[in-house]
Formats: structure tokens, C-alpha cells, sequence
């Protein structure tokens, strides 16, 4: 019986499609036309002032030329700004490295007891602005009245002081223990994934632990942990805030800090031009550190085995090295606190002195006080709020359609879309803050909170759009249709049904970017003006004035704030993450 | 209530184009149970979404209770949610942060214009009465068994009265006893309420069992259509009669009659059948005889002699006891075939045994080479 056909018209193929003017249509393309403006503007505007010969900035050059380059690279000043910045970033990723390392090794493959106090200790860490600690280690270790300076020359009667903090090893030191906790987390990653059962697997067929060590675990580790070397090396090329508080005053120019003292000379014209040269090859360095990174990851995908949750391996008895490892873990915390202990000393201090116990009767708060009342710490602080508030949420917002778009969309539009919203992960931020402050400064937005808010969401939604796309790829596409079929529009499907679904991403990623946009300091600095101060710049105002007591009493004050946010987040993402993984298994 | 006129889909995967649905043509009838029946990949699942709305096809015609829902003439493309259909899918899509009666509650919020709190707590209400789940309503849907989550998927795909109600392979994901249990279950609901369904499965018993009417699906075309007694009995093609019914297909020629009633001789690999042949196939042309596995019996002890027409002596080379019957695996002359013996068939391969083969259910197509 062949299939009935009723006399409806047979079809011809269509000439023009009508484009259906849906909801998601629309949101669709209103979030993509912003993240295109968003990322495409300050990029634009970054190569083309970099190729006029004028040096003005501008979308439209008069000419093109590479003059700006040539006078960017002009020896002998360029060899040092390159050595600079290689030994910076290798001296920095090589502490980093060991330090994680060795810290990820204790706590996920020996029998070490204070396993717990590590993690608290480099979650907590995440609310520890960098310049912050940079701060602290200049009150240690200034070569005029640094604490441990002056402790060390009472103590051993020198003449002078045996340590410098404006000095390229104290920048790469200050630098290099500032990355260690997200160094350990990466490590911590890339050793957990590791199946054992290999490494078993050598020591039943013969080979001692130090052969298995080296012939299998030491190769299987190999491509994750160059995957994070290169990974943090990118991260220290974009530094600007540690080279920035300590580097200045050392002079020991790196990439990132040149890009700041050209484009904010104070006593003479911004080179523009120059600024926007060094930024494209700062960028051009950090886009093939990203292309080298997903290359290995890519590697080293293939090495990774799938292995079933709760298969543990067998912890190495640490014996005898207990104590020496014990000690050594407890003097990194030393070395972690101590910055921010002496800030908290100098912060409760009417003037700046060496902690001494005869200094303790002077104690009061009365900087704390201070800063409570002074007019430009109350418009920062208000300012900082709604920077924060409305960069995570706009953020976010921009994430939660961006991610669908490239999650649901099978054509080349997702890729497109995926690509150009992780594109700013790669562009040093200082880079973007300059390329920002070129396409904003003739415009009315130039100097005002906007405009932060603007270069803070450009660079979060990279972040956010990354958080909520995982969580979205792993949603079943039929809980949405379901919703569809049911009736519901678009937007209902997305607040009924997908972000409550992906609700616990959603908000770990609000709080993550809005810690972030409170603690970087890069972006105000560079679009500072008297009416856009926040927190971070106005820290480091008074820092500059000089106003040691009560910058450290700020400081102290945000790093309180940001650890009210970030630690019980960090608790509450462990917990999520482990009641994930075993009700998955109650479920069999 | 439900007619597909021409309707395409091609999917582009890596540079090359892969016709899903080619020049697909259906009429369901109002209130009929509908099955689509095929192998993975036969374009089966693609019409069902072009049917809610979930897939845009290339071209064709869609029209729902005699309004288009789709029509590439027309340009017309109604987004799902406007499209009033309720649809299970395969994976029950139960959303987990709501509990069983928000689940099912859901449709009924998005219809417009609103219905009253007090409509929706009572229709839900009905809604997992029907499905026997009343007592788990404030459950949050995670807790439920995978039967349960099923029933509640059927209830939410039920509850706000859609003009069609498309079904996904909803029992792919149950173990054997909870599917037929579903079966019945689907069934029954569809039936008292009168409504339109369209199934789609891959699994010949669901489609025989369930349907109104089937149709059967190869390589994104419909290549046959009817009733499931027809679809079993008198299957068109080569094709329709392995995959439903696991028939044998065994190559022969016509090599005497037919005579004036259709009757003839065919020569097979493995011997003479007589055999009926269809009109239209003259004599000394190539054709398929279809056997299925149940058209085959054990003769024992009577067995008349070798040159008998429709018996032959086959070897059993392997035998698998499924419980109502044994399948067998047999070789006679250079022939493979499968076949089905009673469950008390006392055999032990390899086994030589005499069979008869039962004309009647055999069936003879042209061969089309």
C-alpha cells in the first residue's frame, strides 16, 4: 500500500527564507553584536593606532607604517625590556612550579595530615589582591626600614641591608609565591586525573618506585604540567600589577609596566603609538602562549584515562620526612602570611615602625577610622559596588546567552561566537585597558565608572562564558526541548528551566567575577581619573601619597571583604563538587 | 489530523550532505496510534522533531488539524511552543529541580490565556491520576524510579489536552518487564483519550503490539505502510520482511508454472519449494522467497524422503534457548538460515533434522537487480 498523497501543492524549494523574528533571534543577536563591540572596537583601534606613524590614536591612520614599531624595538632599551621579561616570567613560573608541585604531591599522593589546612590556606588566597601582597613585601623588605631587613641587621650587626625588595628577584620571588595556590589547584588537577593502576602496573612487573617514578608517572605527568608551566608563563607575560608596585620603583621595566609609562606619561606626551606596538606583540606573545597551551592540552587529553570516581591511589607513607615536610609546608604559610601579618601591624599604627614590643602600647584603630571617614575612600567604595555589582551581573547575563549560542548552534556561528568570546583570555588585560582607553578617550565615557565597568566586563564574560558553557554542555538538550514543546517560550525556557538547572555555575561564576573586578587593579589604574576611583585604585592612591598606616589599613579591610565572599564560596564549591560525584554513584 | 506532505532534511557532516528524511509523505489519521518503525539512522526520529518543531526541515508541507505548521511553499515555520503538542522523549527529559507536580504542571502555566491556580492544581492533579502517580506529586523528580519518571514524563506530555502526542522511543531506557508494563500502560491512555499519537521505535514488537497503523523506514524513506498484521504477512521488500519478523530471504528462480492459480516451482540453493507467486512474476524470473524462522517444522520420525517438495535436510549448527522457543542456527546445502523450533525440541548441535517448509507463510517477491 503506497503512502496516500492528498492534493496539497508538492513543494518547490524556496527562493527566500523569511527570517523569523523570535525572542531568541533577537537576544541572540543583540548579545553577540555587544560582544563583537565589546571585543572587536578596543582591538581595532589597538593595531590601528599602533600602525600610524603620527602616534595618535585612532581607528582611521593616516598612513600605514611600522615606524612605531621600529622606535619600540630601538636598542639598546629593547634587549633589556626583553631579558627582563624573560627572566621575570621564567624565574616566576620555575618558583610557582615547585612550590605547587610539591604542595599538590604532599596532599594527593602521601599520608600528609595537614592536608586540609593547605587547601583552606590557597583558597583563602583567592582573596588576596596581588599588589596587596606586593604591598606587604615592600614593608618587609625595603632596603630603608623593611621589618625583616631591620631584624636581620640587629641580629647580626650589619651595616646595611641584606635584601632588596626593588630588584628583579624580589619581583620574580613576590611574583612566583603569589602564583603558587592556582598553581597547586592546576597541579592538583593534573595528579588527580593520573590513573594510578599504570603506576602499579610498573611496580608488579618489576621496577622499584623511584624506576616506576621516572619511567612511567614522571612521562604521564609530563604534557599537564607543561601544560601548566605555559599556561602560568602567559599569565606572569601579562602581569602588570606586581612589576607595577615593585618594578617602578626598581626600574626594571617589563613589557606590561612600559605599556602603563607610555600611554600615562605624566610630565610629557602619552606615546600612544608606541604604547599600542608594544601591546600588539605583548598580545601577539600571549596568543601564541594560549596556541601552544590548547596544543598540549590537547596532547595530553590523550594520555589521560578514564578512570572510575573513588579509585584512590595508595598513599605514600611519608615516615621520617613527615617533620621536614611538615615544617616546610608551615614555613610557606609563613611566607604566605607575612605580608599580610605586617600590613596588619603598620595598619594599626598612628605611623610607620618596625614591630617591636615597646610599638604594641601605641596600638589603635584609629586608621581604620580614618579611612571609614576620609571622602575619597567613601566614593570608592560606593564606586566599587557598583563596579562589581553590575560587571558580574552584566557579565554573567552576557555569558548565560553567549554560552548558548555556542553550545545550541551547530553552524559556524557557535565556533565564531565560542572563539570570540575566549579570545580576551589570551589579550593581556593591560593591553585591553589601553586599547579601551584609546576607542573611549575622546567620548564622554572617558573617566567614568563606565568605562571600567565596560573594560571589566569585556574581560569577565571571557571567564563566565567558560564556566557556564561546561556546565550547559553537559545538560541534556531534550530538558529543553521539553520545556519548548510544553509551550514555553524561549525566555521561559532559559529562567524556568536551563539556568536553575546550571544555577550553582551561574553563581559560582557571579561571585568569582565580581571578586575579580573588586581586586584588579590594572584596569582603574589605567582609566583612573578623581571621579572613577574604586577600591583597588584608591588603595593604591594613598599608598603613593604616602600614607602607609591607613593604605594598610584598607588593604587589610579588603582583603577581610573579599575572604568573607571567597571563602565560604570555596567551601561550598568543594562540597558541591563532592555530593555531585557520590549521589552519582547512589543512583546505580 | 496529521499530514506530512514531501518532506526533506539533509544534515551537513563533515562537507558532505546526508539526506535524513527524502520526499516523506504520511497522513495519520485523527484519534489512530501511528509508529514509525526503522533502524537507527532511518530518519525516523528527524520527522518527529520536524513534527514538533524542533528541527527545521529543507522543504515540504506539515499541517496540523488542517492548518500548516510548516510549509517551505508558504513559508510558514510555527516555533514548538506555539505548536500545542505534547511529546515524551527517550531520555524522559524530567526536569530535576522541579518537583513531579511542577513537572507536570508546567504545559499548563504556558497556556494562554492563563488558566486559574485552582484549574492547574486540579488538572495536574487528574493528570497523575491517570498515570497512577498521586502519591509522589511533592517528590522532587531525581528521587522517582526510572518507571516512575516515565510515568511523569507521560503526564506532562498529556496534561494540557495536545492536538498530537509524539512519542520518542519512551521505552528504550526501561528494563524488559517495566516496558511491557509502559506498553500496556501507553496504550491504554491513548486510547481512552481519544487522542492522536505518533510513536517512534525501533523495536518490532512496540511497533506491532501498539499500532494503529505503522510505517516502515529505510534510509529516510517510508518503504512501506498498513496495518502491523500487514506489515508481518505480506512485506513488500527484502528489507521489511528481516527487520520485522527476522525473515530469511533465499534467492531462487522460477522454474516451473506458475499455473493458472500462481502456483510454481522455484529452485532454491538448497532445493525445490513450491510455492504461490504473487501476480505479475512470469516464469524463469529471479525472485526472493521469504521464510520466516516459524516457517520451518521439524519433521521427526515421519519424514518423507529427501526429493519431497518443501522438505529438506538441514543441519543445526548452533542452538539458543531463548525460553518460549529455541532459535537455531542451520545450514542446508550452501544456504544459512535461522530458525525457530518449540521450546521442547529435545537437540543437541549439530543436529540433523528433515524440515518441512509452510508455504503459506512464505512469501515470494520480484527481485529488483
Amino acid at each position: 500500500m503506497p503512502p496516500t498523497v492528498s492534493a496539497l501543492p508538492a513543494a518547490v524549494p524556496t527562493r527566500s527564507r523569511r527570517i523569523h523574528l523570535s525572542e531568541e533571534r533577537v537576544i541572540g543577536a543583540i548579545a553577540l553584536a555587544v560582544v563583537v563591540f565589546l571585543v572587536g572596537g578596543p582591538l581595532l583601534m589597538l593595531v590601528s593606532t599602533s600602525l600610524n606613524p603620527s602616534g595618535e590614536a585612532t581607528l582611521m591612520p593616516a598612513g600605514v607604517a611600522a615606524t612605531n614599531y621600529l622606535r619600540a624595538f630601538s636598542p639598546p632599551d629593547t634587549f633589556t625590556l626583553i631579558a627582563n621579561t624573560a627572566f621575570y616570567t621564567a624565574g616566576s613560573v620555575v618558583i610557582a612550579l615547585v612550590v605547587g608541585s610539591s604542595l599538590a604531591w604532599l596532599t594527593e599522593r602521601t599520608d600528609f595530615r595537614l592536608r586540609m589546612l593547605v587547601r583552606l590556606i590557597v583558597f583563602a588566597w583567592l582573596a588576596v589582591p596581588p599588589f596587596v601582597s606586593a604591598l606587604g613585601w615592600i614593608q618587609l623588605l625595603n632596603p630603608g626600614n623593611g621589618a625583616i631587613n631591620v631584624l636581620l641587621r640587629t641580629l647580626f650587626d650589619l651595616p646595611a641591608s641584606p635584601l632588596n625588595v626593588y630588584s628583579l628577584q624580589a619581583m620574580i620571588f613576590v611574583t612566583g609565591i603569589s602564583m603558587s595556590p592556582t598553581t597547586f589547584i592546576m597541579i592538583s588537577g593534573v595528579i588527580g586525573n593520573m590513573d594510578h593502576r599504570l603506576e602499579s602496573a610498573a611496580q608488579v612487573h618489576g621496577a622499584g618506585r623511584m624506576v616506576a617514578f621516572r619511567r612511567v608517572t614522571l612521562p604521564l605527568l609530563t604534557p599537564g604540567l607543561l601544560a601548566v608551566a605555559i599556561f602560568q608563563a602567559m599569565v606572569v607575560v601579562q602581569m602588570f600589577d606586581i612589576p607595577f608596585a615593585i618594578g617602578l620603583t626598581a626600574r626594571v621595566p617589563v613589557m606590561s609596566t612600559r605599556i602603563y609609562a607610555l600611554a600615562t606619561a605624566a610630565d610629557a606626551k602619552p606615546e600612544y603609538g608606541l604604547a599600542a606596538a608594544f601591546g600588539v606583540v605583548l598580545l601577539a606573545i600571549a596568543i601564541l602562549l594560549i596556541g601552544l597551551y590548547l596544543r598540549i592540552t590537547r596532547v595530553s587529553e590523550r594520555f589521560r584515562v578514564v578512570t572510575g570516581k573513588g579509585y584512590r591511589p595508595v598513599r605514600q607513607k611519608l615516615g621520617r620526612a613527615r617533620i621536614p615536610a611538615t615544617v616546610l609546608v608551615l614555613l610557606y604559610f609563613l611566607v604566605m602570611l607575612l605580608p599580610l601579618a605586617i600590613l596588619l601591624w603598620n595598619s594599626l599604627l598612628p605611623y610607620y615602625q618596625t614591630p617591636s614590643v615597646s610599638a604594641l602600647a601605641k596600638l589603635t584603630l584609629q586608621n581604620y577610622r580614618h579611612v571609614g571617614s576620609e571622602p575619597l575612600i567613601t566614593r570608592a567604595f560606593w564606586n566599587t559596588i557598583v563596579l562589581v555589582l553590575s560587571t558580574a551581573t552584566i557579565s554573567m547575563g552576557l555569558s548565560i546567552v553567549v554560552s548558548w549560542i555556542s553550545v545550541r548552534s551547530k553552524a559556524a556561528l557557535g565556533r565564531a561566537t565560542t572563539v570570540l568570546t575566549f579570545a580576551p583570555i589570551a589579550i593581556p588585560q593591560i593591553v585591553f585597558a589601553f586599547a579601551i582607553l584609546l576607542l573611549y578617550l575622546r567620548t564622554p565615557l572617558y573617566g567614568s565608572l563606565a568605562v571600567i565597568i565596560v573594560a571589566h566586563i569585556t574581560i569577565f564574560t571571557a571567564f563566565g562564558t567558560r564556566m557556564v558553557s561546561s556546565s550547559m554542555l553537559q545538560l541534556h538538550h531534550e530538558l529543553e526541548n521539553a520545556a519548548k514543546v510544553s509551550g514555553a517560550s524561549w525566555l521561559v525556557t532559559m529562567r524556568r528551566v536551563v539556568v536553575p538547572l546550571i544555577f550553582p555555575q551561574v553563581l559560582n561564576g557571579w561571585l568569582w567575577i565580581a571578586t575579580h573586578s573588586a581586586r584588579d587593579l590594572t584596569v582603574p589604574i589605567l582609566l583612573m581619573t578623581s571621579s572613577n576611583v574604586v577600591l583597588a585604585s584608591a588603595l593604591w592612591t594613598i599608598w603613593e601619597y604616602p600614607n602607609i598606616p591607613e593604605a594598610s589599613a584598607l588593604a587589610v579591610m579588603m582583603v577581610v571583604g573579599l575572604m568573607v565572599i571567597v571563602v565560604p564560596l570555596q567551601i561550598w564549591s568543594v562540597r558541591y563538587a563532592d555530593r555531585s560525584g557520590s549521589s552519582g554513584k547512589d543512583d546505580r | 489530523m496529521l499530514a506530512i506532505r514531501h518532506l526533506s532534511k539533509t544534515y551537513h557532516a563533515d562537507r558532505s550532505l546526508v539526506p535524513a528524511v527524502n520526499d516523506v509523505s504520511l497522513d495519520v489519521p485523527r484519534g489512530s496510534f501511528f509508529t514509525l518503525l526503522g533502524p537507527s539512522g532511518c530518519g525516523k526520529t528527524t520527522i518527529l522533531q520536524c513534527i514538533a518543531g524542533l528541527e527545521t526541515p529543507d522543504r515540504g508541507e506539515i499541517e496540523i488539524d488542517g492548518a500548516p505548521v510548516y510549509s517551505s511553499t508558504l513559508n510558514i515555520n510555527e516555533p514548538p511552543n506555539r505548536r500545542r503538542l505534547g511529546m515524551v522523549f527517550q531520555s524522559y527529559a524530567v526536569w530535576p529541580h522541579m518537583t513531579v507536580f511542577e513537572n507536570v504542571a508546567f504545559p499548563l502555566r504556558q497556556s494562554r490565556p492563563r488558566l486559574s491556580r485552582q484549574e492547574i492544581g486540579t488538572r495536574t492533579k487528574a493528570a497523575l491520576a491517570s498515570v497512577r502517580l498521586d502519591g509522589v506529586a511533592d517528590k522532587l523528580a531525581p528521587f522517582l524510579s526510572g518507571g516512575q519518571q516515565q510515568r511523569v514524563a507521560l503526564a506532562r506530555a498529556l496534561v494540557h489536552e495536545p492536538r498530537l502526542l509524539l512519542l520518542d522511543e519512551p521505552l528504550s531506557n526501561l528494563d524488559a518487564k517495566l516496558r511491557e508494563e509502559m506498553r500496556t500502560e501507553i496504550g491504554r491512555l491513548v486510547r481512552e483519550l481519544g487522542i492522536t499519537a505518533v510513536f517512534v521505535t525501533h523495536d518490532q514488537i512496540e511497533a506491532l503490539t501498539m499500532s494503529d497503523s505503522i510505517a516502515l523506514m529505510d534510509g529516510g524513506r517510508v518503504v512501506q505502510q498498513g496495518a502491523p498484521h500487514d506489515i508481518y504477512y505480506r512485506p513488500q521488500s527484502a528489507f521489511a520482511a528481516r527487520f520485522v519478523g527476522n525473515g530469511n530471504i533465499i534467492p531462487g528462480r522460477v522454474a516451473l508454472g506458475p499455473d493458472a492459480e500462481g502456483n510454481a516451482e522455484i529452485v532454491t540453493p538448497f532445493g525445490r519449494v513450491g510455492c504461490r507467486l504473487p501476480t505479475g512474476v512470469a516464469h524463469g524470473s529471479n525472485i526472493d522467497v521469504i521464510v520466516r524462522p516459524d516457517a520451518m517444522r521439524v519433521c521427526n520420525g515421519e519424514a518423507p524422503t529427501e526429493e519431497t517438495l518443501n522438505f529438506f535436510r538441514i543441519q543445526i549448527s548452533q542452538a539458543s534457548f531463548i525460553g518460549d522457543f529455541i532459535e537455531g542456527i542451520a545450514h542446508a546445502g550452501p544456504a544459512t538460515l535461522r530458525v525457530r523450533l518449540g521450546p521442547h525440541t529435545a537437540i543437541q548441535p549439530p543436529y540433523v533434522a528433515v524440515v518441512e517448509v509452510l508455504t503459506d507463510r512464505c512469501v515470494v517477491l520480484p527481485r529488483r537487480d
